[in-house]
């Protein structure tokens, strides 16, 4: 009761949400804890309330700026001033201010890379956080589809900071991951705090299709059935805008727009803030969006193609229903779609001819013994190497003492071991994420309950549905009845849409 | 109107000009050539016109105005107009007020003020709703380090300062004589639990295309600017009242416009220095002070869109502006060649 009066004291809130209070209660206790939570849960309260009843302060790393930033900023709000984000955006003149003044912050937010700076290290030793969160801690594993190499080097970073009481929390990890948070965080003994991240308000339907013209007859008729906040998660970004416009031309009464990595800033920003504010129906995107996205009342999630894995799907659909309310995933298969996510992973890796190449460059970098210093762009560009695969590839370079600081280490010699291993390793690698995609595939022509399929490999309870459960289970679209918005297109003049937006205390006073 | 604008070009340029000069006028291509061209040809107030209309969508442009009869093939660079073109362009010249624009006198500034009456619009409208959780639609620093400046000012007194704006902006869009670009206008604006229309959302909702959309808010811009000036739009003016128009021409060097001359025929670096016997350093220095003359000449052939902005945004940052020192910021991805064009950047914003 007294952790009850704790919660409302604070925050305001009257109780807790599933699994929310046993972390907590760990925590108090000096346990470190692993936990997983559903989307949409509330991960946040679970340090932010145990940090506020313990004497000293509370390190948070996580991955996402932006989110990092919009914690801060919601933790000033609810009145908690003491709070801080530390990462790339600061400028060195604030960071130094930060760093000085660190002991008057309870809240201190960092990103993973920033914490590679030894001498932040030592100045948040020095202040003894009482508890050290990991965010989004499957970016510590490299099984898990967001792996951030920066996270390996937390181990090390707890041991320096003292050990504190350590807190690892993500949404979505396999009972793999899960063993690989452990593994890497050899120094830290956890207690495992595993919640069901089923979606009990989703209901599940896969639509198997002969050809893409299918697909845009399906969406045209739910679209002018379903006049609900609806998301359709493509991989192409070319095929968003195509849709999007099929969709404009056959549902007039439809707000639709796209969005993709390569939509002009301003204009993402517009089309975002629409959706938020209702102001927009329907969105056709790539998984550019939804990052950060908190919109509570999305309806219909629509995959007009596949993701690579699992994880992807069930973020993606997690993005419905936030409301808790009925919500519905449909995925939409044609025979050739299983072709697309495999091209996605062969791209993800370096091609052995361009590993072979890249090591013959460092090698003769190396004996040249000069500065060695190496220039990633030019890399990329000779290797045809993209972002992603440089990443995976100076990862394991970093990792072997062949490259420190982008320079080449002329002491280390072994190098045709070392891509042998190397090659091995993507090897293990694509075979590993083929297995996901034949995963997610069996879950595509499955005969059983969607819902059990998708979720039981992440939770020893049996999911269960609060709605309808999946098309397996009997459920199709014409026995939903979502509450259907009322907004459309607005048709008053431009004076009153000019006061509307520059006199907007004069509209709502009447 | 796009249409009506090029063809008003190719009247002007007659037969002395290729295509693509017009291409360049229309972009404002920071060139010697073009400045040169739109002084020729009393062009000046095209000069940047439409920035985002892209190679592609122009070459289609004037693909169908030849097989609509308005342009005739002369050779594959070379057209000229057709009588019918002519007639429309008599016919309809009270329809399109291109008049409206002022390019070579705004080139510098207009994105600025652009950029800054929309943040301030939107965070203006929602500030005074007491809503600070909106989503700023301009992610350039320097816009919201002005814009949040700028609020500052005038924070005890926001309903003052939108009844301001709105009172100016209610003035300039009835004197508009197409009801039409008065919606458009309204239609792009964002703010309190409104956000306004993307390009090509506007292009469906219009039935217009996309670059044509954007020469009519441009153009309403530019209008805007002239109309605060001639009324006393004394809100509107503190948008640009720090910017700079157009800087003049500065002095070059002798052995610089030798590089300028080698570079416009399309010599890369490594060739002028070849064929000058130069060092590359020497050339670069040339590049870089070209750059500065004539902002930004060029930039882009010799730096990339992401690096320059990764640089400036780190530039910004630091304290002093050594070369080392931002070489070393960078973790030395950059050369000093790259770092010194974005330094150029950096003033020129
Ligand atoms: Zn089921």
């Amino acid at each position: 009761m007294q952790l009850e009066q704790e919660l409302s004291n604070r925050f305001g809130f009257n109780s807790f949400r599933q699994g929310q209070k046993e972390i907590i209660m760990d925590v108090l206790a000096g346990n470190n804890v692993l936990a997983t939570l559903p989307t949409g849960v509330g991960k946040s309260l679970c340090f932010q309330l145990p940090g506020l009843m313990m004497d000293g302060p509370v390190v948070v790393v996580t991955p996402l700026i932006s989110l990092m930033e919009d914690q801060v900023k919601e933790l000033k709000m609810k009145g908690f001033k003491n709070a801080v984000a530390v990462n790339s955006f600061n400028t060195i003149e604030e960071r130094k201010q930060i760093i000085q003044t660190l002991a008057t912050y309870k809240f201190i937010y960092l990103s993973p890379e920033i914490l590679q700076n030894n001498f932040l290290v030592t100045e948040l030793a020095l202040i003894k956080p009482a508890l050290f969160v990991i965010d989004e801690a499957h970016c510590i594993s490299q099984w898990g589809h967001e792996f951030r190499p920066a996270y390996l080097k937390l181990n090390t970073i707890i041991k320096l900071l003292g050990s504190p009481i350590t807190l690892a929390l993500t949404a979505t990890a396999t009972p793999e991951v899960q063993q690989d948070i452990i593994n890497q965080l050899t120094g830290v003994k956890f207690k495992c705090h595993i919640y069901p991240i089923d979606r009990p308000n989703l209901s599940f339907i896969v639509k198997k299709v002969k050809h893409t013209a299918d697909k845009d007859k399906q969406i045209v008729e739910l679209c002018n059935s379903f006049h609900v906040p609806t998301m359709i998660y493509f991989s192409s970004k070319r095929e968003t805008e195509r849709v999007c416009n099929h969709l404009a031309q056959h549902c007039p009464q439809l707000n639709v727009a796209f969005y993709h990595g390569d939509v002009p800033t301003t204009e993402r920003i517009l089309i975002q803030e629409q959706f938020m504010n209702n102001q927009l129906d329907t969105i056709c995107c790539t998984s550019a969006f939804g990052m950060g996205i908190n919109k509570q009342d999305v309806r219909l999630v629509i995959h007009y193609h596949l993701p690579v894995q699992i994880e992807s799907f069930i973020q993606e659909v997690g993005r419905a229903g936030r409301d808790q309310l009925h919500s519905v995933s449909l995925t939409l298969v044609a025979p050739y779609d299983y072709s697309i996510p495999k091209h996605l992973i062969e791209s993800e890796f370096p091609s052995n001819a361009g590993l072979t190449g890249l090591f013959n460059d460092l090698l003769e970098l190396a004996n040249q013994k000069a500065e060695g210093e190496i220039n990633p762009a030019e890399i990329m560009n000779k290797w045809n190497l993209s972002e992603v695969q440089w990443r995976f590839v100076k990862n394991y370079l970093e990792k072997k003492q062949i490259i420190n600081d982008n320079k080449v280490n002329s002491n280390t010699t072994n190098y045709s071991q070392i891509l042998k291993y190397l090659t091995e390793k993507i090897a293990i690698r694509k075979r590993h994420k083929f297995k996901q995609l034949e995963r997610f595939f069996s879950w595509i022509n499955t005969d059983a309950c969607r819902r059990i399929q998708l979720y039981q490999p992440f939770q020893s309870t049996k999911p269960l549905a609060q709605f309808s459960c999946c098309d397996y289970c009997g459920f199709a679209l014409n026995q939903w009845a979502p509450v259907v918005s009322q907004y459309g297109v607005s048709t008053s003049s431009w004076q009153i849409k000019l006061t509307n937006i520059l006199l907007p205390f004069d509209t709502e006073s009447g | 109107m796009l249409r009506y604008l090029i063809l008003f070009c190719f009247n002007r340029i007659g037969e002395q000009r290729t295509v693509a000069s017009i291409y360049h006028i229309l972009t404002g291509r920071r060139s010697a050539q073009t400045i040169q061209d739109v002084h020729l040809y009393q062009l000046t107030n095209f000069y940047g016109a439409t920035k985002s209309l892209t190679r592609v969508q122009f070459t289609n442009i004037i693909k169908e105005l030849i097989a609509q009869n308005y342009l005739n093939e002369r050779d594959q660079s070379l057209v000229v107009l057709t009588a019918q073109a002519k007639n429309y362009l008599v016919k309809e010249q009270d329809k399109y007020p291109i008049h409206y624009l002022q390019g070579l006198k705004y080139v510098d500034i207009m994105d600025g003020f652009i950029a800054r009456f929309h943040l301030a619009v939107q965070t203006y409208s929602n500030l005074v709703m007491k809503n600070k959780t909106f989503r700023p639609i301009s992610d350039d620093e320097t816009v919201q380090h002005w814009v949040k400046q700028n609020f500052h000012q005038n924070r005890q007194e926001l309903r003052y300062w939108l009844r301001g704006i709105h009172n100016e902006l209610l003035s300039f869009l009835n004197a508009l004589d197409n009801e039409m670009y008065a919606m458009l206008f309204v239609d792009r604006l964002s703010g309190y639990q409104q956000a306004g229309y993307s390009i090509q959302q506007l292009a469906r909702i219009y039935q217009i295309e996309e670059p044509e959309i954007e020469l009519i808010l441009v153009l309403l811009f530019h209008k805007l600017l002239t109309f605060a000036e001639t009324n006393q739009l004394s809100t509107v003016r503190t948008f640009v009242e720090d910017l700079n128009l157009r800087k003049n021409n500065r002095f070059l060097t002798k052995s610089a416009q030798i590089t300028l001359r080698l570079l416009e025929s399309d010599y890369t670096i490594a060739q002028i220095a070849q064929k000058r016997k130069l060092k590359r350093a020497t050339i670069e220095d040339h590049i870089i002070e070209l750059t500065y003359a004539y902002y930004p000449f060029r930039i882009h052939t010799f730096i990339d869109q992401s690096s320059l902005e990764n640089i400036t945004l780190t530039i910004a940052k630091l304290p002093n502006h050594k070369l080392s020192l931002i070489k070393q910021a960078l973790h030395n991805n950059y050369s000093y060649f790259q770092i010194r064009l974005a330094l150029v950047h950096f003033h020129n914003l």
